[in-house]
């Protein structure tokens, strides 16, 4: 039986919130319910991102905190991004076997109290640490920055079609209230900004501040009593790289191909669906290089088009792709993610206000982690 | 034992890590190949054998080959980096005498035309760099 998401919830948008891990998810997770009218008893199955929620918010630490007694079902998936989306293919498939009923599947993140801030993860591997950093490769910006300089070398790459990626993501951020950043940006004002690694300035690089956000989903027999217009989860694929993480930014095959190249695919057999029917997408921008790859890999541009897309203004307010209609990773928060999910879900449902794609029906969201990439399409009342 | 770098940055050796900079200190690049099937695997994973089976051997390979991509770093990323280690020019280098390797590499100097450096031929010079052997790579 179809699988939907019947709530969505975040923090607000901060830079910097003080409390643990925990509770900025048991936060986004109530709200998540609230939305949903669903009371936090009913939930039975629980799924999220693996690496670092096994540490930081773990199943039996949120179903406490809300009081959901009767955890039936308990899931962890992948790193990061494709760890977001693949946990909501972990609550689909419960859901659908009918181990659970209402599944919360969560994300949140501290790292204004993770010492060495994003960059820590990278460094705690030895292979990185022996290999790679005493040779100056380190740091999230500098593996995009090879890419980058890569995609250049092979398909041609300006500044200014890198910087229609920030600028047009700050432009829909700007219409969004509760967005980190929503000062006007523009070319000028890109192209000022400060290298951090060639090519790739600090407005390419995603937000740093701490957020969590959670979504409910129940099977469609259930959710025809919710608040709210289920959305229903049309389908999900996951795909990797054979690579392992430690190798993914030096040693990844197909170098310009993420792993989205076969996680996009997946998606949209699953849905019945392709490119052509999207009517949103909200794609993984941990950097402007990532949205342009993934937006060829899922099939919205020919490889080595993608950062001519951009430029072209489809991915901006009015395009004929609205891509990132909250603001992203760049300019909205940085949930790795699940903002995207909550973003998606609000459009499918018409409520963006100022923002709002009108009939926007059918959206993708994606997520990134390393070799891992997870892709969902959502469908609206069709 | 540990070796500084000259950004001040400290490799952590073990037993998984070590043989590499054995190798440098002792002028060699060694990279792990596969005693059974011949083939390179960078990196290998700690404990396992290649994925054929065949054990891993740390074995001596020329530093030479070609600049598959490169990034010219301007901000202090590593832990301990001050704006004194910047610019630096990291690249990744295939390996002519090691098919399928991206060796993550540094130039000795930062790269001066970079539109032109991508298939690049370099070689490796080792280097002392505080009082401790390195490898720095060169265009030819």
């Amino acid at each position: 039986m179809a699988v939907s998401i019947v709530g969505v919830g975040e923090i607000e948008p901060v830079w910097r919130d003080d409390r643990p891990v925990l509770g900025l998810v048991v936060e986004a997770v109530r709200r998540a319910l609230d939305d949903a009218g669903i009371d936090p008893s009913e939930v039975d199955g629980f799924t999220s991102e693996a690496q670092s929620m096994m540490r930081l918010a773990r199943p039996d630490e949120v179903a406490r905190a809300i009081g959901a007694t009767d955890r039936r079902f308990s899931a962890h998936c992948s790193i990061a991004g494709s760890g977001v989306i693949g946990a909501i293919q972990q609550a689909q498939l419960a859901l659908d076997a009918g181990v659970a009923d209402v599944v919360v599947s969560y994300y949140g993140l501290s790292l204004s109290s993770t010492a060495g801030g994003p960059y820590t993860v990278h460094a705690e591997d030895p292979a990185k640490a022996s290999f790679e950093m005493p040779f100056g490769f380190f740091g999230q910006p500098v593996y995009f920055a090879a890419l980058a300089q890569r995609y250049r070398h092979q398909f041609g790459l300006t500044d200014e079609q890198l910087g229609s990626v920030p600028v047009s993501t700050r432009a829909w951020a700007a219409l969004t209230p509760n967005a980190l950043r929503r000062e006007p940006l523009d070319m000028e004002g890109y192209l000022a900004d400060r290298v951090v690694a060639d090519p790739l300035r600090r407005l390419d690089c995603c937000l740093i501040n701490d957020a969590a956000a959670a979504v409910v989903l129940t099977r469609d027999d259930r959710a025809r009593d919710t608040a709210k217009a289920p959305i229903r989860v049309a389908g999900v694929g996951f795909g990797t790289k054979p690579v392992s993480e430690a190798d993914y930014f030096s040693q990844s095959p197909q170098y310009l191909e993420m792993a989205s190249a076969v996680s996009g695919p997946r998606a949209f057999a699953a849905a019945g669906l392709g490119p052509a029917d999207v009517d949103i997408a909200e794609i993984y921008d941990c950097f402007t290089m990532s949205v342009i790859l993934q937006l060829e890999d899922l099939g919205f541009a020919t490889k080595g088009d993608g950062a001519a897309f951009c430029a072209s203004g489809a991915i901006a307010p009015g395009g004929a792709l609205p891509v990132n209609t909250h603001g992203g990773l760049l300019s909205h928060s940085y949930t790795v993610g699940a903002g995207h999910v909550v973003e998606a879900v609000r459009q499918l449902r018409g409520e963006r206000g100022e923002a709002q794609v009108p009939g926007a029906e059918v959206a993708v969201v994606t997520g990134l982690g390393a070799m891992d990439h997870a892709t969902m399409v959502l469908t609206g009342d069709r | 034992m540990s070796s500084t770098i000259d950004n001040g940055f400290t490799p952590p050796l073990n037993e998984f890590t070590r043989p590499f900079w054995d190798g440098i200190a002792a002028g060699e690049l060694r990279l792990p190949q596969c005693q059974r099937c011949a083939e390179w695997q960078w990196y290998p994973l700690d404990g396992v054998p290649h994925s054929c089976g065949g054990e891993l051997s740390w074995t001596a390979v020329p530093a030479d080959g070609t600049i598959f991509t490169f990034t010219t770093v301007r901000h202090p990323f590593l832990p301990g980096a001050g704006p004194a280690d910047v610019p630096l020019t990291t690249v990744l280098v295939e390996l002519a005498g090691a098919p399928g390797v991206r060796l993550v590499a540094r130039l000795a100097t930062v790269g001066a035309n970079e539109s032109a450096l991508i298939g690049q031929r370099v070689v490796g010079r080792f280097v002392d760099i505080d009082g401790r052997r390195d490898l720095r790579f060169e265009p030819v």
